[in-house]
């Protein structure tokens, strides 16, 4: 891992139309992503944590322009990916790929091993015949299958051997980014952390920048350097994996941690739960002010109204009217106050010495 | 060599009359070439009043064992090949498809993971809540309507008497699943079986869902038989655990016991390969390979294959359930080996 | 078949022994698979096997029942209706294939780009295909075939016409289904050309279904021909067609009712095993993927 930045995002948003009516008139816009930076250094693992709705997948897609951003800017080693035209884009798609969370429809289901594998092979460095079955067969080993599976076709692998084989496509074009979206959410917990220790090791071998999307926090909390929290279209808070894991300043991020039961009863039952009212709000219409203050425990008046920016802080960044003009947290974790639903008494007479 | 402590208290409790009791159980499905034995001597029983959870990774039979408690299995290609299923002492496996419609959604209910799917999306949630309460009780269109209401409100859907006019799109994932609770709770069942129920939900949503459950439940107290491959979600809401694998459970014991000091090698395994294991750098620690087919380990320990202390006895022969007080184990090194648990 | 490999290309040898071996259990699909497996060689055998020339009339011998000189009689101008049945196959067939075959031809690189792209053409396209489905097929047929003038070639010309909205149809919608899947946008995420993702991946994924399709419309080019021809509008006299038997015939129904259901069984036969065979080949193929 280095600080050189390999991809720089700024300011990006996706805004999906929705048409109705007979003309198909578009009469809203779904805001999937309203807003997003960040940065990914050399071999580093961006985390990007968030629920369904979040934008999480959207985002990571609009970085290898697999969808057109409606604004802002993707810099993937200093040049502008939106501006590229579609030839020079698909030369430097072989530098940032993708691996998706179905491993069972992201292969087709009437191509060979070598041919899936090989297509990245064919495409960028004209691979045919027997020099592609070598290089395949190569790229199979680095995943832990063999040389025997070339020939064999998608239904007669298993979730956990699928994305062994996406994975070794991804890898084919030798990329400086790996843009994993759930990889491990379709799997069982045995094979999930098969999967987990491959993308690891590939990591560490190849020295390959992950951007890591997940819904599941202890998951990316193990697998990443840096998280960055995203809620309706935003990134609410970003920083070193184990300060957000575990000196979390963002009240949503509080709330996702609280969320994810603990496999071991006794601390589970234990714990201090907050359990957060109702559904994340429509990304057609996000509420005003902070789009967390619908559920958050402890929103105040500010929040309702002012959006809040996201303000720097040691390794990262957050988004809450609670680090600014509330009972002024200056980065500290939100865990140091008690949530307004559990306090007989206003937030901010909670703060402990 | 490790001595298992027998808690008396416990043994009494165990020796009570169960409200379900499956013994000895076994479905085969059809296939290409024969039978294959998806499930294979299931025996566990529920309380009245506790939630009884049944973990295991996919294709382990759980959900399998689940829908043939309802009779839900599609017969052919299932079958049905071996064992009873007492509810209240009756064998469900006997009854006719009409006494066992009375049972099911009445005496016994079943929420899934996929709400969804098993709402008619041409019909209000009030439409079908309705007609699931009229199934059972013979009470006007009217009466129906205002317990459908009451439902709903009682599994915490704002607005309830508006909503009962919604049709299943208009509401969200965590709703959904919401009103399937509370059309299973329409006729106050003895026994509630959940199938994943949070699984297609977000984290914050299945907070709330598993919250709500374990209220009712208490309230009602009715008994849960709950399916689950997350352990996260089963130290939150079992009672008593039994973990399956390839078709066969392999252990049972009560949720602190189970995570504390797991028996067999396989309840091991899946602590181990969680990430909430160890140190956030330490490496994952994977169950290695996958499950096998049934057929190629019918002759020996089915977890032989991948468990990490298999031995030469481990392939001798089937593995019998043993029990040990009120845990059991299958697994014939239990006496020797020492897991790890969360402790 | 020929086709289903030609159509194909992504059926290696490990797909096609599984497509084989569960092809092969199912009796009536291997049965229909024969009996179109033994015309085919009876008509192009026919110079060789055939026991007499097609044209050669016998005005002594008019309208026979069968006999052991004429196994099926003969015809109106005494010739042998056996030898004229054996060519009229080819004619039938020929008609089949190639109709289809054209047809085809044309929608497949239409269907796929109309499908795959989307935009403009996607609607010119499709308005096409309701503009030509609005009328009815048989019609459309003997309209087309009656302006380019009767012939074997322009009856298949016609036919083709006629199958070009069902199948542009067909391929449109299995495109538009198999783009959203995610290997399409793996693909599109390693770099891959439009032009060669169309080719590699969806064409594949698209086969199975239009093979069917192609069985099926088979079955009813080789009718609808038999129509045309019966009408003056297919195969010209003197040559040998089943639709053209089926013509003549009828003339002498009263005197020589047995002649009528000569081409007639044949042509239902036959009709029958195609769509026997369609049933076959869409139980058969592509069972990897459900199954899994």
């Amino acid at each position: 891992m280095s600080d050189e930045t390999l991809v720089k995002v700024q300011g990006l948003q996706k805004h999906f139309p929705v048409r109705s009516g007979l003309f198909g008139r578009v009469t809203a816009q779904v805001r999937a992503v309203d807003g997003v930076d960040f940065e990914i250094h050399r071999g580093e693992t961006l985390g990007l944590v968030g629920e369904s709705g979040s934008g999480k997948s959207t985002t990571g897609r609009a970085v290898l322009r697999l969808i057109e951003p409606s604004a802002g800017s993707v810099h993937f080693d200093g040049v502008d990916i939106l501006s590229l035209d579609s030839g020079a884009l698909r030369r430097t798609r072989a530098r940032m790929q993708m691996i998706f969370q179905d491993p069972y429809s992201s292969l087709d289901p009437q191509a060979t091993v070598a041919d899936s594998v090989g297509e990245p092979l064919r495409v960028h460095r004209g691979l045919r015949g027997r020099a592609r079955d070598d290089a395949v067969v190569e790229l199979l080993e680095t995943v832990g299958l063999q040389a025997r599976h070339l020939r064999r076709f998608p239904y007669e692998f298993s979730g956990g051997q699928r994305q062994r084989i996406c994975i070794a496509r991804a890898l084919a074009p030798s990329p400086d980014l790996l843009v994993c979206d759930e990889p491990v959410s379709a799997l069982d917990v045995s094979i999930q952390a098969q999967v987990i220790n491959l993308l690891e090791d590939i990591q560490q071998e190849f020295g390959i920048a992950l951007l890591f999307i997940s819904h599941d926090l202890a998951v990316v909390r193990h697998i990443s350097d840096r998280i960055a929290v995203m809620y309706l279209g935003r990134i609410v808070e970003i920083g070193e994996a184990e300060q957000v894991y575990t000196q979390p300043r963002h009240p949503y991020t509080e709330a996702l941690l609280s969320a994810i039961p603990v496999p071991d009863p006794v601390v589970q039952r234990r714990r201090d739960r907050i359990v957060l009212d109702g559904d994340i709000p429509s990304p057609l219409a996000p509420p005003p002010g902070c789009r967390f203050h619908t559920r958050c425990p402890y929103a105040m008046d500010v929040c309702r109204e002012v959006d809040p920016p996201m303000i720097p802080m040691a390794g990262g960044g957050v988004a809450c009217h609670l680090h600014d003009r509330g009972p002024r947290l200056h980065g500290r974790s939100v865990l140091e106050i008690e949530p307004r639903s559990r306090a007989a008494e206003p937030v901010h007479a909670n703060v402990k010495p | 060599m490790t001595t298992l402590i027998v808690n008396e208290e416990v043994m009494d409790e165990v020796r009570a009359d169960p409200l379900l009791s499956v013994e000895n159980f076994a479905v085969e499905f059809a296939t290409g070439h024969g039978w294959s034995r998806v499930v294979d001597d299931v025996s566990f029983s529920v309380r009245a009043g506790e939630t009884m959870g049944l973990v295991g990774e996919s294709g382990s039979g759980k959900s399998v064992t689940a829908m043939s408690i309802m009779r839900l299995i599609p017969t052919p290609p299932g079958r049905i090949a071996a064992g009873r299923i007492l509810f209240e002492g009756q064998d469900l496996l006997a009854l006719d498809e009409p006494q066992m419609r009375k049972v099911r959604g009445n005496h016994i209910a079943m929420i899934f993971q996929e709400p969804l799917t098993a709402l008619n999306p041409a019909f209000t949630i009030g439409d079908q809540l309705v007609e699931a309460i009229r199934a059972h009780r013979k009470v006007t269109r009217k009466q129906a309507g205002d317990r459908a209401a009451e439902l709903l409100d009682l599994v915490g859907i704002p607005g309830a008497r508006q909503r009962l006019r919604d049709y299943p799109h208009r509401f969200s994932g965590g709703m959904l699943q919401r009103a399937m609770i509370a059309g299973a709770l329409a006729c106050s069942p003895k026994l509630l079986i959940a199938d994943e129920p949070t699984t297609a939900l977000d984290v914050t949503v299945q907070a709330q869902i598993l919250t709500l459950l374990r209220g009712l439940q208490q309230e009602f107290n009715m008994a849960m038989l709950f399916i689950s491959h997350d352990l996260g979600v089963v130290a939150d809401i079992c009672d008593r655990v039994a973990v399956m694998y390839a078709g066969q459970i392999v252990e049972s014991a009560t949720v602190y016991e189970l995570f504390e000091r797991p028996l067999h090698p396989y309840t091991e395994g899946l602590l181990l390969a969680m990430p909430q294991h160890g140190k956030p750098t330490d490496r994952l620690v994977p169950i290695p390979g996958v499950v096998p087919e049934a057929a190629s380990v019918a002759d020996r320990c089915r977890f032989e294959t991948r468990c990490r202390y298999a031995a030469d006895e481990c392939r001798a022969a089937p593995v019998p359930l043993t029990s040990y007080g009120p845990r059991a184990t299958r697994c014939v090194r239990s006496k020797d080996l020492v897991l790890g648990g969360t402790s | 078949m020929t086709t289903a490999t030609a159509i194909v290309p992504g059926l290696t040898m490990e797909r096609r022994s599984t497509f084989w071996l569960r092809f092969s259990r199912n009796r009536s699909g291997v049965i229909a698979a024969a009996y179109l497996v033994l015309l085919t060689a009876v008509a192009f055998g026919a110079p060789l096997i055939a026991p007499y020339d097609p044209l050669e009339q016998t005005l002594a011998a008019i309208n026979q029942q069968p006999s052991a000189a004429h196994w099926l009689g003969t015809d109106d101008i005494g010739r042998d209706i056996l030898s004229r049945m054996m060519y009229g196959a080819r004619v039938s067939l020929i008609a089949g294939v190639a109709s289809v075959g054209l047809s085809l031809l044309i929608a497949l690189p239409l269907g796929l780009v109309s499908g795959y792209v989307k935009g403009p053409l996607d609607t010119v396209i499709m308005r096409f295909a309701d503009a030509v489905q609005t009328l009815p097929a048989l019609v459309l047929a003997l309209t087309i075939s009656a302006v380019l003038g009767p012939g074997l070639r322009n009856a298949t010309i016609a036919l083709a016409v006629v199958f070009l909205p069902t199948f542009l149809r067909l391929i449109r919608g299995q495109v538009l289904a198999v783009r959203e899947e995610t290997y399409i946008e793996a693909s599109r995420s390693i770099g891959t050309p439009t032009f060669d993702i169309i080719r590699h991946r969806v064409l594949h994924n698209i086969a199975s279904p239009l093979i069917v399709q192609a069985a099926v419309t088979m079955g009813f080019a080789l009718l609808a021909e038999a129509a045309l021809s019966f009408l003056g509008l297919g195969v010209q006299p003197p040559s040998p067609s089943w639709g053209r038997m089926l013509s003549s015939s009828y003339t002498y129904v009263y005197t020589a009712g047995w002649q009528i259901f000569i081409p007639g069984v044949a042509i239902a036969l036959t009709v029958l095993a195609l769509n026997v065979l369609a049933d076959a080949l869409r139980d058969s193929l592509g069972r990897e993927i459900r199954t899994s």
